[in-house]
């Protein structure tokens, strides 16, 4: 009978992407860019929202959009008509973006030209919050009609973003959803995350999550070297 | 369906592991997982089974260590084990009821070994 050998291993299986999305953000504060990543499940407003805040930041920013999805042009063609670049990125059938799959994208936008790239990840809650893009920040976007339970069945998501934007509150007279609720849930599990509650269709609250954005975006484009240089994916 | 990039990395790297030891056979995979992964097992099982056909990993039997999620408390430090399924009734801290929690650890991703031969 042949010998059993137990050989540790001990590896992060996600080792590789998280070390290449924590290169990714040297690169980016280095070249003064700020990659925001946005995610949601599919129709929660993401293109929407990302257009609103085209529309408040394009005179003071140089803004690129890449579009991920598994197949069609529809979001990017809605982009370009703000007037501002977009590309759409198609995943080839995988249900997110890891680091090397943005850095293609940030490579084909030409990345450095701007201070500001949007990514519009795959709609779905559950793989992207698996890889780290190596996005300077993070962003969800959880909307009214979804429900007010989203945290107690896709925990991870929550957990790894810096933003959440509650969309779609001209609806809450229509729906039970219960914000008070979702925001404790959500701070239990990330303390810190900072949450926003915004109509895409009538504009509310959007002020304050542009200027969220902006003085995001102008410390990341001003500090480098400086900057705390932190992976929200690192235990 | 994240399962499936996941199994194909284990996979690389129990291949890369299994080859430098010049092993005949990876008998088992040893995994530790966080809760907060919410891999299910089945799928896990099944896209490896899939993936490690025609390999020297194609009999291995998956081990999967699920590693509770775990929180300290902002306002008295305290550690405890949060439980996700019962997130609704554990109103906050166990000992002084802060709601203001941070995740400590359940983020784990990794392969702990391999038995080969």
């Amino acid at each position: 009978m042949d010998e059993i050998r137990v050989i540790d291993i001990k590896e992060s299986i996600l080792e590789d992407n998280d070390k290449e999305a924590n290169k990714l953000r040297k690169e980016l504060i280095e070249q003064r860019t700020f990659l925001l990543n946005v995610m949601s499940s599919p129709g929660a407003g993401k293109t929407a929202s990302i257009i609103r805040i085209i529309r408040e930041l394009k005179n003071e920013f140089r803004i690129g959009v890449m579009e991920a999805d598994i197949d069609s042009t529809v979001d990017a063609e809605r982009i370009v008509k703000e007037g501002v670049i977009a590309i759409q990125l198609h995943t080839g059938g995988m249900c997110h973006l890891d680091c090397g799959m943005t850095r293609k994208g940030l490579e084909s936008l030409e990345a450095k030209k701007f201070d500001l790239v949007i990514l519009e990840n795959v709609g779905n809650l559950v793989c992207p919050a698996e890889f780290d893009t190596g996005a300077s920040r993070s962003m969800m976007i959880l909307s009214v009609p979804e429900g007010d339970d989203k945290s107690l069945k896709y925990p991870l998501m929550f957990s790894i973003c810096d933003a959440l934007i509650i969309n779609k509150i001209d609806c809450l007279p229509y729906f039970d959803f219960k914000i008070g609720a979702l925001r404790e849930r959500v701070k239990k599990l990330k303390s810190d995350i900072a949450i926003f509650e915004v109509s895409a269709t009538t504009g509310e609250g959007f002020d304050t999550l542009v200027e969220w954005l902006r003085s995001e975006t102008k410390a990341w484009n001003c500090l480098e070297g400086a900057y705390e240089n932190r992976s929200i994916y690192t235990d | 369906m994240h399962e499936l990039p996941i199994i194909k990395r284990v996979l690389q790297i129990v291949l890369s592991y299994a080859s430098e030891q010049e092993a005949k056979e990876v008998r088992s995979i040893t995994l530790k997982v966080g809760e907060m992964h919410d891999l299910i097992p089945e799928l896990v099982e099944k896209y490896f089974s899939y993936a490690s056909r025609g390999t020297i990993a194609e009999k291995a039997k998956l081990k999967i260590m699920p590693l509770p999620i775990i929180c300290t408390c902002n306002d008295c430090q305290k550690h405890f084990v949060y439980n996700l399924r019962y997130g609704e009734t554990t109103q906050g801290c166990p000992v002084c009821g802060s709601k203001t929690l941070n995740l400590v650890s359940g983020n784990e991703l990794s392969i702990d070994n391999i038995e080969i031969s």
